[in-house]
């Protein structure tokens, strides 16, 4: 836990050393707020729950998240660190964990980065305030799937600029592929199957969770894809030490 | 020597593993705890009322709902399509907890397909959008194990609030196995008149509503000689000049036990008298009530100070007593009367009673401390100030609906009918009671006048679309679920809201704020113009021809109109000006100012940490 | 007292090191010697745990991986040819992030830092971003980290490289003096190196170790009686 903790405060403060946090800060909370003013019908249906800033959220994410990961493991392979770190009494486990950990927390500071929409809004209107809390737990917890998957690219990659195109490249497949309409297509009438396509629906399972009505099976199935990205990661730390 | 191609191959074969771990993981995880859920929202919409749950534990008849959906809803109407997300989530929480007795089914309807037909067969309704798309259809159709069916033909969202309510009723209708019955007597929906026999039902349209929330609605005669047997109470709505015949079935109906809901007035209706003119209104059941200890005064009207609803006359506000709201919470029956806050009355009479101990009054609604009386007469042709000047405070309560229960004494002692043929047909007089009867009254029929309750009541429109605007209606049918014994669920309301006012609402009435007073004073002034306008039109039609000064006058007046309507279009301008600005400055404090602000807070906070870092190496080394 | 047996090596499905035997003894300075490609970087990853072995075992006071990988790692550190430094930290909070990798108490921490960064005159750049430094600086902050806990096997690839003579002589005295109490294992191509610091040679050909001699006899093999000409009669047969 401690060495985690260690790994962890390395890569945060690498944000802000490499200022990559301004920068995510920025490009995030301004895409957000043009977004949810001019994506949809902001200013004439203002919902209670802001639903129409949550709505581009997984989108916005997926194009954000592997700006912040895709120098997570191609950094240690250009400065020869990995070795070094790896030659450490501390268990593989931690540097994978660290590293993801403090992708999810810089995502947590940029996804709070747009609270300021929420806090002008609701100055302006009457807005559900306990569920867009729980609105901003779940977007917590969409980034953080969303950085395990872009790390588990990344630490496949050897170099900046193919983590970053890998990674995004699966985010936004695993974002915008709708596999519940594939199955509807393919199998109009296949109800077992077409629940199951909706149970690994990332966009369905987010859309639910974010209407008001939290699932246990919605939360767990994005932790279950945080611990199978997180494991592919530590396979492919493995694979290159061997 | 193990070779390295084989470490690849357990790699994939690792990585694959997990992805079908993962994969199984999550499947049974979803077949699992699918139905475990938690309600976030502030107005707990997704969380079904004790009620409901009550009654689908309870329930034993499997019963099927259909939901059509237009296939491009929320293309057609973003706020219908997501109120038809909602009403659909909210319909699968019914199937979660009802043990496989409920099934949903979602039917995506195409235009011009059959599965629109099949929906306007099912009697979904479309509706009407302004756009350019002319109508969508959201509606629900509940079939029962023997093929009954009921529908909501249009799922508004005007009704959120009573979504549940709606549902949980017809699914409490179809849960029984037969439809409850009510007789249903009045002066205003008369049989006789076979044409149209709910000739006043576009202002009385509660019996439309009870028809559409479970009851069969049987009309009887005025003149009737016996309550028949397959209705399970009856409703005597404005009983006027009742005859004897009436009375003596009513009587006999209440010694067999009967169950009897009298809705009377403190006026004659204008229908039923010349316009104008005061004419004290009697039931016609007076005596029998007397004969019971109860007398209904409805020669004095109750008010109530406190709840007194603020008039405005002739642009001027003023306190009017005479529309009491009433909480129905403090009534004594909380079958009748639980979680009804809002009930409004218009020009009550009231009840007083002193019965026997065969009988037992429970209170329903009333009015006290700050209660008043008027005399109805008083009523016609006064003005407000002088209704106002005629009011006396005097902080008694009357007791505007009350509901006795027990052995009823009866007014007569042999047969009123001597016709033996007739008298075959009809139950044996009892002299004595034979059970227990019931007998709410309520006191004011103008309670259930469209008006008081609806906020849509002119328009044409069914249960499923009127929007209440007080606990009328419910009270209505809380009171005859009660006397039918019928076992359907009433709910209240759901408070809460789907939709706010709008950003762009907030906006502009704070653009508006700022020339308020410009444009009030321009309004004003252009009244005034036009005034002027109208008297001195008036002066020339009367004398018939018009004076050069007039002439003049009016050529001027016209001008200041135009000066004044140009003045007015100038403030709209800097209205809209306004508010476009407040729309820009909200963009760029969004978008610019709040991501720069919180970038440049981050950076202060990790310069100061850095500055201390440093400060600490140095201490290090030195 | 370090001890390899038996190990060898597979990488891309080519064997790299083959059952490679030594054992190093405390209070030595070995020099690891071969031609470019003969394995020599990969039989220090694989002494250092960065390589799982495919074969063999290596032990550090009779401890190995099994034993946990904390436990066999924490008295070791390696210092890679180029780079092993985080170009975004200062130098202070690379030798800081090592220190606490190695699990070093605050106290030590404090003596440690204070003595190697002035051993290996780190000083003046203790604030300094590390991408910013010149080679011989990155190279003595490398150092300076792996040594943070005080290992008592300290691996090093090419340890001067790059370094003006002074810092040479400087770095040679500094191992020296570290390497009386502790394993000291420096892979070189610089034979001077060898000569100056090596109290043992290790000769790795083809991942075979053909040799583990001392420098003086190492010389012997050549008739001109110097190690460079050794290593090429060496390499030539």
């Amino acid at each position: 836990m401690k060495n985690l903790a260690i790994c962890w405060g390395k890569e945060f403060k690498f944000y802000f050393q490499s200022k990559m946090i301004y920068l995510a800060v920025l490009v995030y909370a301004s895409i957000s707020a043009t977004l949810a003013l001019y994506g949809s019908d902001f200013y004439n249906v203002t919902t209670i729950n802001m639903s129409q800033f949550f709505l581009y959220q997984p989108g916005v994410l997926a194009t954000m998240v592997p700006v912040l990961t895709m120098r997570l493991w191609a950094d240690e392979y250009k400065n020869n660190t990995l070795e070094v770190l790896l030659s450490q009494p501390i268990s593989i486990w931690s540097v994978v964990g660290g590293k993801f950990l403090a992708a999810w927390s810089v995502a947590v500071i940029m996804i709070l980065s747009s609270v300021g929409i929420w806090i002008v809004v609701s100055l302006m209107v009457d807005l559900d305030n306990g569920w867009i809390a729980i609105n901003y737990l779940i977007t917590f917890l969409v980034a953080g799937s969303l950085c395990a998957l872009a790390s588990a690219v990344a630490a496949f990659c050897y170099n900046t600029i193919a983590a970053f195109l890998g990674a995004m490249a699966l985010c936004m497949f695993v974002v915008l592929v709708d596999f519940s309409s594939w199955i509807d297509e393919l199998l109009p009438n296949n109800v077992m199957l077409g629940n199951l396509a909706k149970s690994f629906d990332f966009k369905w399972q987010f859309d639910n969770l974010i209407a008001g009505q939290i699932g246990v099976a919605g939360i767990l199935y994005f932790v279950i894809v945080i611990a199978a990205a997180l494991w592919t990661s530590l396979i492919a730390v493995e694979y290159k030490r061997r | 020597m193990k070779s390295d191609n084989g470490k690849n191959i357990k790699i994939i074969v690792f990585i694959v593993a997990i992805v079908v771990a993962a994969t199984a993981l999550s499947m049974g995880i979803s077949l699992l705890c699918g139905n475990l859920k938690f309600d976030v929202t502030a107005d707990n919409r997704y969380s079904l009322s004790e009620e409901t749950m009550k009654f689908l534990e309870e329930n034993q008849k499997d019963i099927a709902i259909r939901l059509y959906k237009d296939v491009n809803l929320s293309k057609k109407s973003p706020k219908l399509g997501k109120y038809g997300e909602y009403v659909q989530r909210l319909l699968g929480k019914y199937v979660d907890k009802s043990n496989g007795k409920i099934t949903l089914s979602v039917i995506e309807t195409v235009p011009f397909a059959s599965t629109q037909a099949e929906a306007e067969k099912a009697g979904v309704k479309e509706f009407e959008l302004p756009n350019k798309e002319k109508y969508a259809y959201l509606g629900a159709v509940f079939t029962d194990e023997e093929g009954r069916s009921m529908t909501i033909p249009r799922l508004g969202v005007e009704r959120y609030g009573e979504v549940e309510a709606d549902v949980t009723r017809l699914l409490s209708v179809l849960a029984k196995d037969k439809k409850a019955a009510l007789g249903v007597i009045s002066p205003f929906f008369r049989v006789a008149n076979a044409k149209n026999p709910l000739q006043y039902a576009e202002n009385y349209p509660f019996i439309k509503q009870l028809q559409e929330n479970g009851y069969e609605i049987v009309l009887l005669r005025e003149e009737t000689p016996y309550i028949p047997y397959n209705v399970d109470a009856v409703l005597l709505f404005y009983p006027l000049n009742l005859s004897n015949l009436t009375v003596f079935a009513l009587d006999q109906y209440l010694m067999r036990g009967g169950r009897v809901i009298v809705i009377m007035d403190a006026f004659s209706d204008r229908r039923f008298v010349r316009k104008k003119v005061y004419k004290q209104y009697q039931s016609g059941l007076d005596k029998f009530l007397q004969n019971n200890g109860i007398v209904y005064q409805n020669n004095m009207l109750v008010g109530d100070e406190r709840n007194a609803k603020e008039l405005v006359l002739d642009g001027q506000k003023i306190n009017y007593p005479l529309k009491p709201i009433i909480d129905g919470e403090k009534g004594e029956e909380k079958k009748i009367n639980n979680g009804l806050k809002n009930l409004y009355l218009s020009h009550a009479g009231f009840f007083e009673y002193d019965v026997g101990e065969n009988l037992k009054v429970k209170e329903l609604l009333s009015v006290e401390n700050s209660s008043g009386e008027m005399p109805a007469a008083a009523m016609v042709d006064m003005d407000y100030d002088e209704l106002l000047k005629n009011y006396l405070p005097t902080g008694k309560k009357y007791s505007v609906a009350i509901l006795a229960e027990g052995k009823f004494v009866s007014m007569f002692d042999k047969p009123l009918i001597e016709d033996a043929e007739m008298m075959l047909k009809m139950p044996p007089f009892l002299s004595v009671p034979l059970k227990e009867g019931k007998l709410l009254l309520i006191g004011d029929s103008d309670m259930f006048s469209a008006d008081l309750w609806d906020a849509k009541y002119k328009e044409k429109h069914g249960a499923y679309e009127a929007v209440f605007i007080s606990d009328n209606m419910r009270f209505l049918l809380k009171a005859v679920d009660y006397m039918t014994e019928s076992g359907y669920v009433t709910l209240t309301a759901k408070a809460g809201r789907l939709s706010l006012v709008s950003v762009a609402q907030v906006l502009r009435d704070k653009a508006m704020a700022n020339y308020a007073k410009q444009k009030e004073d321009s309004e004003k002034k252009l009244m005034q113009i036009r005034q002027n306008m109208a008297i001195i039109g008036d002066k020339t039609k009367a004398k018939g021809l018009t004076t050069i000064a007039q002439f003049k006058e009016m050529e001027e007046l016209q001008r200041a109109e135009m000066a004044e309507n140009r003045n007015l279009e100038q403030i709209e301008y800097l209205i809209n000006k306004k508010y476009q600005s407040y729309l820009d400055w909200l963009a760029w404090m969004l978008i610019v100012v709040i991501p720069l602000g919180v970038a440049a807070a981050i950076w202060g906070i990790y310069y100061a940490y850095e500055l201390g870092a440093k400060r600490k190496a140095r201490e290090y080394v030195k | 007292m370090l001890v390899v047996k038996n190990l060898a090596k597979i990488l891309g499905g080519r064997q790299i090191l083959h059952n490679i035997n030594f054992c190093l003894k405390k209070g030595e300075i070995i020099a690891l010697l071969g031609p470019n490609g003969a394995g020599k970087t990969t039989l220090m990853r694989c002494l250092v745990g960065f390589y799982d072995l495919d074969e063999g075992s290596v032990s550090l006071d009779d401890k190995t991986m099994a034993d946990g990988r904390d436990e066999f790692l924490k008295n070791m550190a390696y210092v890679p040819e180029v780079g092993g430094i985080y170009p975004e930290m200062s130098v202070f909070e690379y030798l800081a992030f090592m220190a606490k990798l190695k699990n070093v108490d605050a106290k030590s921490f404090a003596n440690n830092l204070k003595y190697l960064v002035s051993a290996l005159e780190l000083e003046s750049v203790i604030n300094q971003k590390c991408e910013t430094l010149s080679k011989g600086y990155k190279k003595r902050t490398a150092l300076a980290g792996a040594m943070m806990s005080y290992p008592k096997f300290l691996i090093l690839d090419e340890p001067t490289e790059g370094l003006d003579p002074k810092q040479k002589q400087h770095l040679r005295e500094f191992l020296k003096s570290y390497g009386k109490n502790n394993i000291v294992l420096i892979s070189t191509h610089i034979m001077e190196e060898v000569e100056a610091l090596a109290d043992r040679v290790l000769m790795i050909k083809n991942g075979r170790l053909i040799c583990d001699t001392t420098p003086d006899d190492m010389k012997k093999v050549s008739a001109q009686n110097s190690i460079e000409n050794s290593f090429c009669t060496m390499m030539d047969v």
